[in-house]
């Protein structure tokens, strides 16, 4: 009896200290919890995170043995994206969790939030209610919603306008009352009434106009009953003349660094910037990219571009050319120009072709040591396919002593799948030799890939 | 017949493959960074000292950096040296040894096994470069009537010199080979084979291999 007083003693002032108070998140700002907190209307089938945050607001730390959602009503509530306890939080500290609402059925759902520790735990009542919501669609030029819920209407000349005819569908086996049809933002209007009612299984359209009046990017919302979409376009200026891509050589291969110019086919209108980036997409399968593929200088695939009013030369990066890198992969290499606010006459992009090819020796060595030979081929392979090769030895005097089949396939592909920047590779191989190893001169190596054989010259132990 | 029996078969050999390492350099926000991958299609690696470096010098294996209070070797050796930069030259003839020339201060000591040094020095005029020969060292000094922008005595007899618009490489044979270059200022050795080349619009590399020589553009640090 005195051993448990001593420890109530010891242990009640740290359980009054450690408190727990609930917040929901709108964005970043926190909201204190009250007991109960509305999810509102949600769409059936829609789902809706809430971020809640559990801060420890007292002065000792504390462990959250307990982040639980039970549904009361319904089954819509569950925890998602957060991690799993226990979970150590000092003093003025906090978690976040997520709670999702997410259910088919057209009802009232409720369900209760719980967060604590082993002797503390405090909570808040979770309401909503699923509505039945019109499917909605979106026909060219527009595009969307994508899967932020994006409806984009493209790149227009400043002044103009655009028109996107917009479907509503109602799937349900009762006429649905859409309502609100509301269309926010300042370059965005729409002829439709505030609500329209849908027969069952039938659609509607109505059209929705951007016309952006400055050379920027505009926003908007259209709201749909209980789903909202974000409209998106841009204006941009008059089109600058097309481009003229001037390189250093006409024939690009892997492994090269060459020089990329650009000019206009004729005078700027305006002053005018953008960008050009360099993407790659390569063709040796299972291969998803060579980071060595850049614009050199940076270290990155995007270049600004300026071009000033009356100039047909276009500066990139401030300089009158750029140096990229073609890397050691095999693929298709894409430079495409981004005039920002303004339009571009033409194509805006051109493309090559790095053709597979052989292996690329870029230097080759033989040492001995002691009973070992050793073999070093330093180069790339752009079809990731190297691994057979063969080593063909000869005496002091040259004549042919045999020749070593050999496959390495089941090394390099390891290797080559631990690498993000090309196919690169410095290969040491060592033979192990019994008798007079000083008896062997040289040796000669083919390299085989799916795009041909290459063969070194003679490498000469020392 | 005999000799048949002096290899034996493939089953025996084995391979080892890595990334090849074209070597380190000083990036421009002076820092030392290990260069990997082919010349042309080469990426940069993470610092490998903590402090900015004001010189570098790098063999195949290993590098030596001077910051501003010490000098610094990738093996992790560091000793207290004279302030401001320092012309490093690697002695072929003794792994991991080089002789490591103070600008500032015009001293010269020999490192080896952490250590460094001293050696009496007396130049006869600004040191340029410096390098180690088969009986110490030998270096170059700079004359009022200098055209040259840069210049980097090779191992084993070569120079590598800097003027307007070209950097020239003369091998000990006699041998010579220009390359179209504007501003190049001054050079760092990146390993046994390749310089760096520091110009005012960007870092280059010179691959000084017999008949591989080239000079490319090495990757800059992403902003």
């Amino acid at each position: 009896m005195k051993a448990r007083l001593l420890c109530l003693l010891v242990f009640v002032p740290l359980i009054a200290q450690a408190q727990i108070a609930l917040y929901s998140l709108s964005g970043i700002t926190p909201s204190p919890l009250g007991s109960v907190y509305g999810y509102g209307q949600v769409a059936a089938g829609d789902a809706k995170d809430v971020r809640f945050r559990a801060v420890n607001t007292g002065t000792t730390a504390i462990t959250i043995t307990l982040i639980k959602v039970l549904n009361t009503v319904g089954a819509g509530f569950s925890i998602v994206n957060s991690s799993s306890t226990p979970l150590g939080v000092s003093a003025g500290s906090s978690v976040d969790f997520f709670v999702r609402f997410s259910a088919t059925a057209i009802a009232s759902y409720s369900g209760t939030v719980q967060v604590g520790t082993v002797s503390n735990t405090v909570s808040a009542i979770l309401l909503a209610t699923v509505v039945p919501a019109a499917t909605l669609s979106v026909a060219a030029p527009c595009t969307g919603p994508d899967a932020n819920a994006t409806i984009s209407f493209g790149r227009i000349v400043q002044g103009s306008q655009q028109s996107c005819t917009i479907s509503i569908q109602n799937p349900f086996p009762q006429a649905l009352t859409v309502s609100p049809l509301t269309v926010t933002g300042a370059a965005f209007t729409t002829t439709s009434a505030n609500s329209v009612t849908v027969a069952a299984g039938q659609s509607a359209s109505f059209t929705i106009q951007f016309a952006p009046a400055t050379a920027t990017s505009f926003s908007g919302t259209l709201t749909v009953g209980p789903r909202t979409y974000a409209l998106a376009g841009t204006g941009f200026l008059s089109p600058l003349p097309s481009l003229t891509w001037i390189f250093d050589s006409k024939t690009i291969a892997s492994g090269e660094q060459h020089t990329l110019s650009l000019q206009l086919s004729a005078a700027s209108p305006a002053a005018a910037s953008g960008s050009v980036s360099l993407s790659f997409v390569p063709s040796a399968s299972g291969v998803t990219n060579d980071t060595a593929i850049q614009y050199v200088a940076t270290s990155k695939r995007v270049a600004t571009f300026t071009v000033s009013a009356g100039e047909t030369a276009i500066k990139l990066n401030g300089q009158p050319s750029i140096v990229f890198s073609t890397g050691t992969t095999a693929g298709k290499l894409t430079f495409t120009a981004d005039p920002g606010i303004y339009g571009l006459s033409g194509d805006p992009s051109i493309s090559f072709t790095l053709s597979p090819s052989s292996v690329a020796i870029l230097s080759s060595g033989a040492t001995r040591r002691a009973n070992d030979l050793d073999v070093s081929i330093s180069g790339f392979d752009n079809t990731y396919s190297i691994g057979g090769m063969s080593f063909s030895f000869f005496d002091r005097s040259g004549g042919a002593i045999t020749t070593i089949p050999a496959d390495f396939t089941s090394s390099f592909r390891p290797f080559f799948q631990s690498q993000n920047a090309g196919s690169a590779f410095l290969m040491r191989v060592t033979f192990p030799v019994t008798g007079d190893a000083t008896q062997i001169g040289g040796v000669e190596v083919v390299l085989n890939n799916t795009a041909g054989v290459i063969r070194t010259p003679r490498l000469n132990f020392p | 017949m005999k000799l048949l029996l002096l290899l034996v078969s493939s089953a025996c050999a084995w391979a080892q493959l890595e990334s090849p390492r074209i070597g380190v350099m000083l990036d421009e926000n002076s820092r030392a960074r290990p260069v990997t991958g082919v010349p042309a299609a080469a990426v940069l690696g993470a610092p490998l000292f903590d402090a900015a470096v004001i010189s570098l010098s790098c063999s195949t294996y290993a590098c030596l950096a001077k910051t501003e209070s010490a000098l610094v070797s990738s093996s992790g050796e560091t000793v207290d040296a004279p302030p401001g930069a320092a012309l490093i030259a690697w002695d072929p003839g003794v792994d991991g040894a080089a002789y490591v020339y103070f600008v500032e201060t015009r001293q010269l000591a020999r490192w080896s096994d952490g250590r460094l040094d001293p050696i009496a020095f007396a130049p006869d005029g600004d040191v340029l470069s410096l390098r180690a020969t088969a009986n110490g060292y030998e270096y170059v000094v700079g004359r009022d009537d200098d055209t040259v922008n840069a210049i980097l005595l090779l191992d084993g007899g070569g120079v590598l010199s800097a003027t307007d618009g070209h950097v020239h490489l003369l091998r000990a044979d006699g041998n010579e080979t220009d390359f179209a270059l504007a501003d190049a200022g001054g050079f760092i050795r990146m390993s046994d084979r390749y310089v760096q080349v520091v110009t005012s619009s960007g870092m280059w590399a010179l691959d000084l291999d017999p008949g591989h020589e080239r000079i490319f553009l090495l990757p800059g640090v992403p902003q």
